[in-house]
């Protein structure tokens, strides 16, 4: 099937809407004069990656009707005084870290390096007005919750993928709901690195739009220093150089001060398996 | 008759008359203004609540009145050293009463010292749990889950165990499972795997645990461990084993109800069993005159004929 760019800037009329297909995820958005409706369908695939857009609809031409949605269907509306016609929609990267593995047990030698390929899966923000208001932020497939750090008194609630991080950027297809960031790994230290998982914080990173509507984020530098196992993270300042030309779409979430240092921890769990 | 007068008029004129006279004035002025000033108080300080009033007013009132009379007795010339005797007992008396009001205040202390909890923490208590209101001078404040106001003394805090149930961000949610001895575990558990790998909640790290706990009377018997993030740990609970069924229900998998096993042995004869027809008089009744719950046959045993 075709995919369709899903992000943009749409003007409705009122009583229009329309039907949006970003992964595994439908959106239908309905304006009315006072009010805008929108309608979120959560897929049972998590692997479909379909990206459709069908839009602009009269409202009673919609196979999907506000007073009798699907049980799964999640319903919000926004009053306002008067609508604008103008909705925008924008991908977004996850809101909390998110914990990778590579597809192969990884073992990096000393003074060697690896680049990962990962594609994490995108938000999308859906806002309304000429200085765009913002409704919502729907995720297009809910990950699953996971822990990242050194125990289970202290780490971070992140978002584990079920996707792996590849060595190789061709065996990556492409998927207008996720978004691709280079890791590079280099171990500095004396001995043999084991890449068991990496914890990636997409909150400091931006998106951009590369060649072929790819949607890519700045690569991250993570470095083993000698004889330790937490490795620091660098971020990149440009989009990488596989992504080709690029437009950014979205700055990061949060902004990395000067002297913040952002650390990954290796993995943790094997002590925990023994208590009952 | 004449000399009583003569002496009663003597001892009037002398001075330990005036001193009488004026202990009793001191007296009179001093219950007057007792009552007065207490009254005064009251109005002042406690006119919303008689709790306060009362105890205002009594205190008030004894504390003057007691000023007075005191003073009325070093007029009539009594040695007041010995109430300082007597203020040392009271003294000694009150520490004893006290005991546990200044333990809970040390304790309180302590406990301010070492922080176990925290206002807003969720704590257990023996078997009360609730949440922290305030951490006060002599007591620890609750509300439990139903709403009930709880008061439990820093004492009691101190020298028991207390659970900390919001110390922790993660925490893990233990289920007891029996299948059936027909089913195969290596497949049950990759259905649980499966069943956790869908639900968002239940955390990929740590990653759940199988552990087996015995060949049970009427099941295998293992529990299946789970972690969550602390605010989603109810949302888990009742989620997780309500997937879990269904999975168990779309693949066949038996969870047994207790089962009992009547065997007659290799000695004896089997149990007879007599179908019923099917146009019998009531439900539970056999077409025969006999007892229900007996056959006619003689031969089983375990039964009575």
């Amino acid at each position: 099937m075709k995919k369709q760019v899903w992000w943009g800037t749409f003007d409705f009329d009122d009583d229009e809407a329309g039907c949006w297909h970003v992964g595994p995820t439908t959106l239908w958005i309905y304006r009315s004069a006072r009010s805008w409706h929108l309608v979120h369908i959560e897929a049972h695939d998590p692997l479909d990656d379909s990206a459709s857009i069908d839009q602009p609809k009269p409202i009673t031409d919609t196979s999907l009707s506000l007073d009798d949605l699907p049980p799964d269907a999640n319903l919000m509306r926004y009053s306002f005084q008067e609508t604008d016609k103008r909705c925008t929609l924008t991908p977004a990267l996850a809101d909390r870290s998110v914990v990778v593995k590579p597809d192969l047990p990884l073992y990096i030698l000393a003074g060697e390096s690896v680049t990962l390929y990962v594609s994490t899966p995108l938000w999308i923000r859906i806002e309304v007005g000429a200085t765009p208001r913002l409704l919502q932020e729907l995720p297009s497939i809910r990950p699953s919750d996971t822990w990242f750090g050194p125990s289970t008194r202290e780490g971070e609630l992140c978002y584990g993928l079920k996707t792996v991080g590849r060595l190789r950027l061709e065996s990556l297809p492409l998927r207008l709901h996720r978004a691709i960031t280079p890791i590079h790994v280099r171990n500095h230290g004396s001995d043999a690195m084991h890449v068991d998982r990496i914890q990636l914080p997409v909150q400091y990173l931006s998106l951009h739009e590369g060649e072929n509507h790819f949607l890519w984020t700045e690569a991250v530098n993570l470095d083993r220093q000698a004889g330790g196992e937490v490795a620091a993270v660098r971020f990149e300042r440009a989009p990488p150089a596989e992504a080709g030309p690029t437009t950014l779409l979205k700055g990061p979430r949060l902004q990395l001060r000067a002297n913040m240092i952002v650390r990954t921890f290796s993995s943790i769990f094997n002590r925990l398996s023994i208590d009952t | 008759m004449e000399s009583i007068w003569t002496s009663v008029s003597e001892f009037l004129r002398g001075p330990q008359a005036v001193s009488i006279l004026y202990a009793i004035i001191k007296l009179i002025v001093g219950l007057v203004a007792a009552r007065l000033v207490s009254a005064a108080l009251v109005k002042l300080f406690a006119q919303t609540s008689p709790h306060h009033a009362a105890i205002i007013r009594r205190v008030s009132f004894y504390v003057i009145a007691g000023l007075f009379v005191a003073s009325a007795l070093l007029e009539l010339g009594f040695d007041l050293s010995v109430l300082l005797g007597a203020a040392g007992i009271l003294t000694v008396a009150l520490g004893f009463a006290s005991q546990t009001s200044a333990s809970n205040v040390i304790s309180g202390l302590f406990l301010l010292g070492e922080k176990p909890f925290a206002i807003g923490d969720i704590i257990r208590i023996g078997n009360i749990t609730g949440e922290v209101l305030s951490i006060d001078l002599l007591s620890a404040k609750l509300r439990t889950f139903d709403n009930l106001f709880v008061r439990v003394p820093n004492e009691t805090i101190i020298k028991s165990e207390i659970t900390n149930l919001t110390r922790f961000p993660i925490r893990r949610f233990d289920l007891q499972l029996g299948v059936a001895y027909k089913e195969d575990l290596d497949y049950v558990r990759e259905l649980l795997t499966e069943v956790t790998d869908r639900n968002p909640l239940c955390l990929d790290e740590p990653r759940p645990i199988f552990i087996f706990q015995g060949f049970g009377d009427s099941a295998l018997t293992f529990q299946y461990s789970t972690w969550a993030a602390r605010e989603n740990y109810l949302a888990l609970k009742n989620s997780l084993p309500t997937e879990i069924k269904a999975a168990f229900d779309e693949h066949d998998i038996e969870i047994p109800f207790p089962h009992r096993t009547l065997y007659t042995g290799a000695v004896t004869e089997p149990f007879p069993v007599r179908v019923v027809s099917a146009d019998a008089s009531a439900p539970g009744t056999t077409s025969d005159k006999s007892a229900p719950g007996t056959t006619s046959d003689k031969s089983a045993s375990g039964t009575t004929s």
